[in-house]
């Protein structure tokens, strides 16, 4: 090591930043307290102190900052849904992913590549039009496209007509990107830290302690904390977790598992699925291709690879991408997908009073982060739920009010 | 002068296949089917389209009954199958189903009594006929079960698959149903699969028959057979 | 692949099967309120454990139960749905799929 770098490393002048909470015990009581330190939580903290002036706050989670399926998902953003009340949550959460670095001073690498989907079906095509108008009717950029433009776009996509699936046409969505999704968490976390918010690490919430129908304290292998109020946002946990405050949710958990090969130079720039043959791909900023599909068959807490998902996907992917033939494959893992029956989130209240969910973050959850939030913020600072998120509450199963986002989520993420 | 099935009611969905593939067609009971191809392998396992070849099913707590009271014989188990003295193939797919397959010689009468008894039985018993619904080839040839590893995870060399037996089962992907049948003395087996997928297997099939120099074979094949015996 | 044992079947790759969900009790559609018809229709208890779930071999329609553990994956038995609901069988044994 060069000594000057020696010297500045060492110099008082130029301490050594903290991003986060240093290890400190639990106070006995928090204003607020958010389970799970993914993206969600950690972004409901961040605007709960800069926007509301709620500071103390603990941000709990069994491990650490943005380890669970903030770490396992595939960064697709994008906001080409089929609902109104879908197309207007997500666009609003793309809008803020496109001025997130800024907001946080933390580069979150976010890049509008355009995300493509594929028709291999005269219903898809129909669908995709279904979808491109409602899209545009919310202003956001969603087009149809022929096999001419889609070959303008990737250009190494196979448009053979003699292929198993032959592509017939594309939904473009121009506004689709990704962006670092650790990158995402730290920069919410150190903001909401930096704020005054409290990150208890390998703190992991064993009970949940109601009084009269109302939150009253959580138990964690830490101690117990009084809190006035909760809320969980624990993706791949959340009917466990609710089950401790004693809540049935409407959620059934699956593993999705991805893979990704060893990196190449720029070869894909939009991020392209065909819910079809069951896969998705993007190229990230490293070169590596990260590939994708639906949720496994059966539902299962467990992220265990299978070497039948491995195979499905190279032998979807291959339909494609041939060249990708001579890929490796350098990792493979999944991530728990707590699906809901119409593929929409479940947010807001719930029969625990001052106990919020933000769950049910299927496959979608990502995409969602800063707008969930920013919203669940709102909900817990003023004690009303936010107008964009109203349909998504949990109350509408009881309303048989779904909002059916199936078509627009399966395997395109 | 050689028959075509552009011009019978009933044709195979592979008919255009067999015909850019140099087949010759011959008329029997009124049904066109591929007596042989111009470049038929000899040695190899053959894979032969029985499309056309009559075939009934019928399901219900009164299907065993039905049948017990039309043939001479039923299979006891689930996933079991016999031959009757008319040489129709009977597979019971469950306690309460079965399907019966045609001799390849076109010639059985079983299927037309069971049908008949189908029609006037006021029985809790229903017609499952396969017919339209499933393609049927026949897959004969000593190396017939290792064509089939490629293709299906269930074992099905004679040591582990008997004589008759069935195993409903993924085959290449699809749904199918694979019955064990000696044509003749050549082991082999009844494919059935869903008539939408017919084109699909029938590749997937040719394409595992080349490691084993098999290929397509018509209906002459297992008349040749016979007489070599 | 993972193998499970299918009653009619024997042993099958588990690709072979469809999964059909929890085993839930269904409650009388008569006198049941809405509330209570959505918590059926929609909503899951969605343990980490041993639970007994709706199976179905594709190839053969054919629909059983099997207890499996949703954490370690593992199939500790499948049987037929009499064994179950041999109790009710004057009345359909609770609206699910049953052959």
């Amino acid at each position: 090591m060069p000594a000057a770098l020696l010297k500045y490393a060492l110099s008082r002048k130029y301490p050594a930043r903290h991003a986060f909470t240093r290890r400190r015990d639990l106070k006995k009581r928090y204003d607020v307290v958010i389970i799970g330190a993914g993206g969600h939580g950690v972004a409901i903290a961040y605007y709960l102190s800069k926007y509301h002036g709620i500071k103390d706050i603990a941000i709990l989670d069994k491990g650490y900052v943005g380890g669970g399926n903030t770490a396992r998902n595939t960064a697709v953003i994008r906001s080409n849904y089929l609902t109104e009340e879908g197309v207007r949550f997500y666009r609003e959460s793309v809008e803020m992913f496109q001025g997130l670095s800024n907001e946080l001073g933390f580069n979150i690498m976010f890049e509008n590549r355009g995300q493509l989907t594929l028709a291999h079906s005269d219903a898809a095509i129909r669908s995709f039009r279904w979808r491109a108008e409602v899209n545009q009717h919310m202003g956001v950029r969603s087009e149809l496209v022929d096999r001419k433009t889609i070959a303008e776009l990737v250009p190494n996509l196979n448009l053979s007509e003699d292929s198993r699936f032959p592509i017939l046409a594309g939904l473009w969505h121009a506004d689709g990107g990704t962006a670092r999704h650790d990158a995402v968490a730290w920069g919410y976390a150190s903001g909401a830290c930096e704020r005054g918010a409290e990150l208890h690490q390998c703190t992991e919430v064993t009970g949940i302690e109601t009084k009269c129908g109302r939150i009253a304290a959580v138990n964690t292998n830490r101690g117990r904390i009084e809190c006035g109020i909760a809320v969980q946002a624990v993706a791949g946990m959340s009917s466990i977790v609710a089950d401790m405050a004693g809540i049935r949710l409407p959620i059934h958990s699956f593993p999705l598992q991805a893979m990704v090969t060893q990196p190449y130079k720029p070869l894909l720039g939009p991020l392209v699925s065909s819910p079809h043959v069951h896969v998705y791909i993007q190229q990230t900023s490293r070169g590596e291709f990260v590939i994708g599909g639906g949720s496994d068959p059966y539902a299962l807490y467990n992220t265990r690879s299978t070497l039948e998902m491995k195979e499905t996907l190279s032998a979807a992917i291959l339909e494609l991408f041939p060249f990708l033939g001579q890929a490796r494959v350098l990792r493979q893992w999944a991530g728990i997908t707590d699906m809901t029956p119409d593929y929409s989130p479940i947010m807001g209240e719930s029969p625990v009073e001052h106990y919020y969910l933000d769950a049910g973050w299927g496959t979608w959850g990502f995409k969602a982060t800063p707008i969930s939030g920013k919203t669940m913020a709102e909900l817990i600072a003023t004690g009303r739920t936010p107008d964009i998120i109203k349909p998504f509450e949990l109350e509408r199963f009881y309303r048989f009010q779904q909002i059916n986002e199936a078509g627009a989520t399966a395997a395109s993420h | 002068m050689s028959a075509y099935p552009q011009n019978s009611l009933r044709r195979s969905q592979l008919y255009r296949w067999h015909h850019e593939h140099g087949a010759h067609f011959a008329n029997i009971a009124n049904l066109v089917v591929v007596n042989n191809y111009d470049s038929e392998r000899g040695d190899g396992p053959g894979l032969c389209d029985l499309s056309l070849l009559p075939r009934t099913g019928l399901k219900g707590p009164d299907a065993i009954r039905l049948l017990q009271s039309t043939v001479d014989d039923t299979p006891m188990e689930p996933n079991q199958s016999i031959l009757t003295s008319d040489d129709t193939r009977i597979a019971r797919l469950s306690l309460e189903e079965f399907l019966l397959l045609g001799s390849v010689d076109f010639e059985t009468s079983e299927i037309a009594m069971v049908d008949q008894a189908l029609a006037a039985t006021s029985g809790m018993t229903y017609s499952l006929p396969r017919a339209d619904s499933h393609c049927l080839f026949a897959l004969k040839g000593r190396d017939s079960p290792e064509v089939l590893a490629k293709l299906c995870a269930i074992d099905l060399r004679p040591g582990w698959f008997a004589t008759g037996a069935v195993a409903q089962t993924s085959m290449a992907r699809v749904n199918a149903i694979i019955i064990q049948h000696h044509f003749a003395a050549e082991p082999g087996f009844f494919l059935l699969a869903d008539s939408a997928s017919t084109e699909y297997l029938w590749t997937c099939l040719l394409d595992a028959l080349q490691e084993f120099d098999g290929g397509a074979v018509g209906l002459d094949s297992f008349r040749t057979m016979q007489h070599k015996e | 692949m993972k193998l499970l044992h299918c009653p009619l079947n024997g042993p099958r790759n588990i690709s072979e099967f469809t999964y059909g969900g929890e085993v839930h009790a269904m409650p009388d559609p008569d006198a049941c309120d809405s509330s209570e018809w959505a918590e059926y229709v929609f909503f899951d208890d969605n343990r980490a454990g041993v639970v007994t779930e709706w199976w179905c071999h594709t190839a053969t329609s054919f629909w059983f139960l099997a207890d499996r553990n949703t954490v370690s994956d593992e199939i500790m038995r499948t049987y037929l749905p009499a064994e179950r609901f041999s109790g009710l069988a004057a009345a359909p044994p609770d609206g699910e799929p049953s052959s």
